[in-house]
């Protein structure tokens, strides 16, 4: 028979089992986090927002295009010259993608976590990029989209027994992507393949560097940039969403430009107006 | 050699010269940077909004006409950055700033943080 009193100590050793079992399993979860690097804070990019920061923007850039690719490129700066945005997407708020989004325009924040590893990205518009370092394999079916899927793996360059870079391969991209304003293109195809490396800087841990190669059937050949970011401690987050404010209207293959008072305002000299036919007719 | 590098030194330079637009999310070559001008105005309203800010300005023209100007900004953090707040101005305010106009001639332009203050001189945001 159960008396009150062991019921009590049944109660007891319980509760102190329960206990015991969650401390071990919150402590068992700290000494996992402490293997991984310390990437939180406030990233801001450093250099300039063409893609290679390490060349002058626009023509300076010499990305490896094909003559085809390259004929697009120039068609497109040539359009942006003319008041248009040419083959910058990103220009009418359409998402950057990845690589691009990878520029880092306004400030960005990394959450890392034993199972994924989350880039939390501004500009132009609050964006959450999940790199998956679960061990997983890649899907048979992938769904295209602006900031694809990303896996990752952790590595230990320095034998130092913790984390300290972050190798990631991102599949599954939308096609419409350039990898910066100019519109330098990639494929039609939809084929990008982006690999990363990602690690702080030895010397001085408030810089990080991401090594970023592109390979994609628009380029003669892989196309590695090194984009680097450095921690800033004044944090000033600012949430924004494109769509909140823009002035820049797209109305068939002509670009314009919405003026003080909402109205529709030319980008260019003898621009021809939008076309209104189907204005002013009786409804049906 | 020299020539590849007199260009790249031209571009840097207009790169420079647009301050932090140049690379923004949406081109800025709808803006004539080779003709930038100096404007004074009173503003209507001052948007700290997304995806750049605005800054709605009165200003009187040659023939006397007001008319009432556009003009974009940089992306509301960079001016977070600097220390503005959706306070920095206010309608009423007389400021002048440096003005790359839109190449059709219609009223609308883009400015940078660095080329701005109030008319007397005095600048939107005094910094410690």
């Amino acid at each position: 028979m159960i008396n009150a009193g062991s019921k009590s100590t049944l109660a007891s050793v319980s509760i102190a089992a329960i206990l015991a079992l969650g401390l071990a399993v919150s402590t068992a979860r700290a000494a996992d986090e402490t293997k991984y690097p310390a990437w939180s804070g406030y990233w801001m990019r450093v250099g300039a927002g063409g893609w290679d920061p390490s060349k002058p923007t626009f023509r300076g850039q010499e990305p490896p295009l094909t003559p085809e690719y390259h004929a697009m490129w120039e068609a497109s700066m040539a359009e942006q010259a003319a008041g248009g945005q040419g083959n910058n997407h990103m220009g009418w708020c359409i998402p950057p993608g990845m690589p691009r989004t990878m520029i880092n325009y306004e400030g960005m924040e990394i959450l890392v976590r034993p199972n994924v590893t989350y880039f939390l990205i501004i500009e132009p518009q609050d964006q959450i990029r999940r790199v998956f370092t679960d061990g997983r394999s890649w899907p048979e079916d992938l769904m295209p989209s602006y900031l694809g899927y990303s896996i990752g793996t952790w590595v230990d360059e320095d034998g130092k027994g913790t984390f300290d870079t972050l190798l990631v391969e991102t599949r599954g991209l939308k096609a419409d992507r350039a990898f910066e304003t100019s519109g330098i293109p990639m494929h039609k195809d939809g084929q990008t393949v982006v690999k990363e490396k990602i690690y702080l800087d030895k010397a001085d841990p408030s810089i990080l560097t991401d090594e970023i190669t592109t390979i994609d059937h628009a380029l003669t050949r892989p196309w590695t940039v090194k984009r680097q970011y450095r921690r800033d401690p004044k944090e000033i987050w600012v949430e924004t969403a494109c769509a909140e404010d823009q002035h820049q209207v797209k109305i068939g293959n002509e670009a314009y430009y919405i003026g003080a008072s909402g109205e529709l305002l030319p980008t260019r000299k003898d621009q021809p107006p939008p076309d209104i036919k189907a204005f002013g007719k009786p409804q049906k | 050699m020299m020539k590849r590098l007199a260009t790249a030194l031209l571009v840097i330079g207009a790169v420079a010269a647009a301050g932090g637009t140049a690379m923004a999310h949406h081109s800025f070559a709808m803006f004539d940077q080779d003709h930038k001008a100096e404007r004074t105005g009173v503003v209507k309203e001052f948007k700290l909004t997304a995806p750049h800010v605005f800054i709605m300005l009165e200003i009187k023209e040659e023939d006397g006409a007001s008319n009432v100007w556009a003009l974009e900004g940089e992306a509301p953090a960079a001016l977070v950055r600097d220390g503005w707040t959706s306070k920095s101005l206010k309608p009423g305010d007389e400021i002048k700033l440096m003005v790359a106009p839109l190449r059709s001639g219609a009223a609308g332009g883009a400015w940078v943080i660095k080329d701005i203050s109030f008319s007397d001189g005095k600048p939107i945001v005094v910094r410690p």
